[in-house]
């Protein structure tokens, strides 16, 4: 929608644009004085007038163009919106691709490693790591609850929590049984978007 | 108005009305009086005008900020506009994204404003591009100082 609504916008920017300039053309303007300009001043004088021609950035509507009608066909059927918990599936499959193609920081993922485990240990005490593991600028860390009351909470205390602190991406699993989350936690300085995040 | 200066303004005004939509669009924008103390020890250090939740207090003050979102709403960017009078602490935020059942998905600690001003500064952070349907902003404002009150003044989130 918003891609749409952009293009939208350009195709009437470039189609003012375009008529600004053919008009200024016409009316032999004050414009800075150029090459064309002076082929428009010079027919002004009298000389031949050439055919008008649309601006070389004048979109056209295919609708203008001479072309047989395409025979009609149906319209396609409305796509469902992927609903919030595919969305947020989708991030989880980016960051986990993120992850598995980062090198190794060796000395930098040992130490958040010890950190992760450290801040779990004495924020959530409930909580258990079951995998902890880093890489260049992310980690991927797996907790498994008590119960689905504390995995809601983990949130809300990790947030500013030692190695959490910068961010983290929460992808939780309510169907396993004790629930578990997936947690994505940036380095400082570095960011959770991947790829698609600014599509 | 000759037909020049009539088609130079229709320009002009479809740049002007196109521009959001090609920069990006700010979908929630609150004033910082929409901010709440998180405590009532915090709720006795803090008051409310034009330029938001400010903190009048020796001590700083914690003030949480919701937001909410069109239902499944595309989050790219969440962030706050201070003014920081304090040269020897900060406004850091934490800001949250949360779905639909209120639990995060989404948080980023840490950010704080830069030095103390006059002038107002801002400051956010970048989501991996989520949707939610709540969010969340929690500051801690710095208490007054010679330089003056510090202030939240307004928490925004868009989808650049």
């Amino acid at each position: 929608m918003r891609r749409a609504r952009t293009l939208t916008c350009i195709g009437i920017a470039g189609v003012a644009l375009a008529a600004t300039w053919s008009a200024l053309r016409a009316e032999g303007g004050r414009a800075p004085a150029k090459p064309e300009l002076h082929a428009t001043l010079r027919e002004a004088d009298g000389s031949p007038a050439r055919p008008s021609e649309p601006a070389p950035s004048a979109p056209v509507a295919r609708s203008d163009l001479a072309q047989p009608e395409a025979p009609a066909t149906p319209p396609s059927p409305v796509k469902a919106q992927p609903s919030e918990a595919e969305l947020l599936a989708q991030v989880a499959d980016e960051l986990e691709d993120k992850f598995h193609g980062e090198p190794l920081d060796r000395a930098w993922s040992v130490e958040m490693k010890t950190q992760i485990r450290t801040t779990v240990r004495d924020s959530l005490p409930s909580a258990r790591v079951l995998e902890a593991d880093c890489a260049t600028s992310l980690c991927r860390v797996v907790l498994r609850h008590d119960s689905l009351e504390e995995q809601r909470k983990i949130g809300f205390v990790l947030a500013s929590a030692g190695p959490f602190q910068h961010e983290v991406f929460y992808d939780y699993d309510a169907t396993a049984n004790p629930p578990t989350t997936t947690l994505y936690v940036a380095r400082e300085g570095a960011s959770l978007r991947t790829a698609s995040s600014s599509l | 108005m000759n037909k020049t200066t009539k088609i130079v303004g229709w320009a002009i005004l479809s740049s002007a009305l196109c521009a959001p939509a090609a920069l990006g669009q700010e979908l929630r924008s609150y004033s910082g009086a929409f901010c709440r103390a998180v405590s009532p020890a915090d709720a006795g250090k803090v008051s409310y005008t034009q330029w938001g939740v400010q903190n009048d207090s020796g001590s700083a003050a914690n003030v949480q900020c919701g937001i909410t979102m069109q239902h499944q709403q595309v989050i790219d960017r969440i962030g706050v506009t201070v003014y920081d009078r304090d040269p020897n602490s900060n406004i850091c935020c934490t800001f949250m994204l949360q779905n639909s059942d209120g639990v995060p998905v989404w948080t980023a600690g840490n950010r704080c404003s830069s030095g103390n001003s006059p002038n107002w500064q801002a400051f956010s952070a970048f989501t991996p591009g989520l949707p939610a349907t709540f969010g969340n902003v929690a500051c801690s404002v710095p208490p007054v100082t010679a330089s003056g009150l510090s202030h939240v003044t307004r928490y925004f989130a868009d989808d650049l």
